[in-house]
């Protein structure tokens, strides 16, 4: 079948349009340009690339802001000293250009340690396909290692949805999703694989296997119980195609708690629903989830709380308006004070919504917007400085934004 | 940091500069591989241009393995059955025509009809196609002679779609 000619150049034509109209605005929004010296993200600028959409962010212990920004070949690192009004002279990590991988489900991650050791993982699809790299800085930011591969198998296996955990004592993880087993008799999605060092300088990471049938297009939520081990809440391939979630938790030997199946919404499908959990632990060991099912028992974003490590919640709440696609729903808990927001979309304009309790999740204010955009924009996040939340979020129109949380 | 602005003829000059970058490279990119950028109203063109004519449209991504599982399937059926009416549209950005027109190929699809999304606003493109659409993938839509659709999430068997042609026969 071979569409009529001069209707596909009138679509082609009115594409051109489009994208030089959005063009603009990507490259002098979202990387700021004009606040990085020696043109820093100039291949941000070739093509309406939404790369430059998914900054990852974080405080360190100083209450720096740290941003990690992908753009089409390189990545780059800036930090700002004032809650995101001014921002450092951006640095590249990567010094030849290769095809930085970034989506808003499956992106780059960042974390600091006490010492003030940057580290970082990146995607890449290039020569080598499909695959994370690591680096890390111990001045500052100022430079950065030469970047690593993580994946032991990393020739011959694609991998997913890597993240970065730093624990309490600085020990890091890093969790993936990974093909390798994929053509294994009776397996299914992904398997999550880590590996842990505290000597992360030393560059050896032995990868070990955690868990098979993982849905390997939702992003995993991570969070630190209260023993400081890192708690995994993520959408389990369950027999029978269910994507339902569940949680474990991992110490550097391995699972030591789960899995354990926590929904129970029976979404049966053989699809990417790209809408990974959320999860946030109080320091009263209360674990706070969100999540996104269309199973059969229920359909929406929820949340939850478990005081038994996810084995039993309380009942689920369902989040936002059912007509406007809320989606990709965060939580975060700060002493009592636990924040959950989320996106909507009318058609034309994209809301971030935000509910706050101040008693661990049992009474909750009314839902508020605190963001929009009309433009493309990154998933919502909830980061904080161990006193205050703040919204990370980035858009075409209003650029990176950091915005307080105010207790309600 | 203060932001030093340009003076405004040399804003001019680069702005069409870059316009013209812009456009020369999005074209040969996109003539290169044949794909068809799909932005606001291209949901409509479609529809339009295959009036009263029953067509299966596939939403899918280089980054969604159950999608590679389905163009598969489709690769094949397309080879059985010429005479099927198939629009597939790739919601990954149209900048990454390069890997999607191999995906295509490596699935015998090379010849089909393609699109993929020219809008980073994929929310507004995919509210368009569908205001009850969260973004699962991939995600089909069976539209008849009268062009009445039925929507699909998830992986289509072969016997499915086969079903659907000898209803419209």
């Amino acid at each position: 079948m071979t569409p009529k000619t001069d209707h596909i150049q009138l679509s082609f034509l009115l594409g051109l349009i489009s994208i030089l109209f959005l063009s603009v605005p990507a490259t002098a929004l979202s990387g700021k340009p004009d606040e990085a010296s020696n043109g820093s993200f100039a291949d941000m600028a070739t093509a309406q690339s939404r790369e430059g959409l998914y900054i990852s962010a974080t405080f360190d212990s100083n209450g720096r802001l740290w941003r990690l920004i992908p753009t089409r070949n390189h990545m780059y690192v800036d930090y700002s000293d004032d809650f995101g009004q001014n921002y450092s002279k951006a640095v590249q990590i990567n010094a030849s250009s290769v095809k930085i991988k970034a989506l808003a489900e499956d992106r780059p991650s960042i974390v600091v340690d006490k010492n003030g050791r940057i580290m970082i993982v990146y995607f890449t699809n290039d020569k080598q396909p499909w695959t994370s790299w690591f680096t890390f800085s111990d001045d500052h930011g100022q430079t950065f290692s030469t970047p690593t591969l993580i994946s032991d198998h990393a020739a011959t296996a694609r991998h997913y949805q890597d993240q970065l955990f730093i624990s309490p004592s600085d020990r890091l993880y890093h969790f993936w999703y990974d093909e390798r087993n994929k053509h294994n008799a009776g397996k299914s999605g992904a398997t999550l694989y880590f590996t842990t060092t505290t000597k992360p300088e030393t560059l050896k990471f032995p990868n070990q296997p955690l868990k098979d049938s993982n849905c390997e297009c939702c992003r995993m939520a991570i969070d630190s119980d209260i023993d400081g081990y890192p708690t995994i809440f993520s959408r389990f391939l369950l027999p029978g195609s269910i994507r339902d979630h569940g949680i474990m938790k991992v110490s550097p030997a391995g699972i030591i708690s789960g899995p354990t199946r926590v929904t129970e919404d029976l979404w049966e499908i053989h699809a990417c629903p790209e809408h990974g959990p959320s999860l946030s632990i109080s320091e009263n060991g209360r674990y706070h989830m969100t999540w996104f099912t269309q199973g059969s028992v229920r359909q929406g974003l929820f949340y939850a709380w478990s005081d038994q490590q996810g084995a039993k919640h309380s009942e689920p709440m369902q989040l936002g308006n059912p007509t406007a696609l809320p989606s990709h729903a965060y939580v975060k808990a700060l002493e009592n004070r636990v924040a959950i927001i989320w996106k909507e979309f009318n058609g034309q304009k994209t809301e971030i919504k935000l509910i706050q309790s101040t008693d661990y999740g049992e009474n909750w204010s009314s839902p508020s917007t605190i963001a929009e955009s009309s433009s493309a924009s990154d998933h919502p996040f909830l980061i904080t400085t161990g006193k205050t939340i703040f919204l990370s979020w980035n858009s075409l129109d209003n650029g990176y934004q950091l915005i307080t949380i105010n207790p309600k | 940091m203060k932001k030093q602005k340009l003076p405004r003829p040399l804003a001019q000059l680069l702005f069409s500069l870059l316009t013209c970058l812009t456009l020369l490279s999005t074209q040969t990119e996109a003539r290169h591989t044949s794909l068809h950028p799909f932005i606001k109203g291209s949901y409509n063109s479609v529809q339009i241009e295959l009036n009263k004519t029953p067509f299966l449209m596939v939403l899918w991504s280089i980054d969604c393995p159950p999608c590679h599982k389905e163009l598969n399937m489709l690769g094949k059926l397309t080879k059985e059955r010429p005479e099927i009416n198939l629009v597939l549209v790739s919601t990954d950005d149209i900048s990454l025509a390069d890997d999607i027109g191999k995906t295509l190929k490596k699935h015998g699809l090379g010849g089909i009809e393609s699109w993929a999304f020219a809008d980073p606003n994929v929310a507004r493109l995919r509210y368009e196609i569908d205001p009850r659409w969260y973004g699962t993938l991939p995600r089909s839509y069976f539209f008849d002679s009268a062009h009445q659709r039925s929507a699909t999430t998830g992986t289509l068997e072969k016997e499915q779609v086969e079903d659907w042609l000898k209803q419209q026969e």
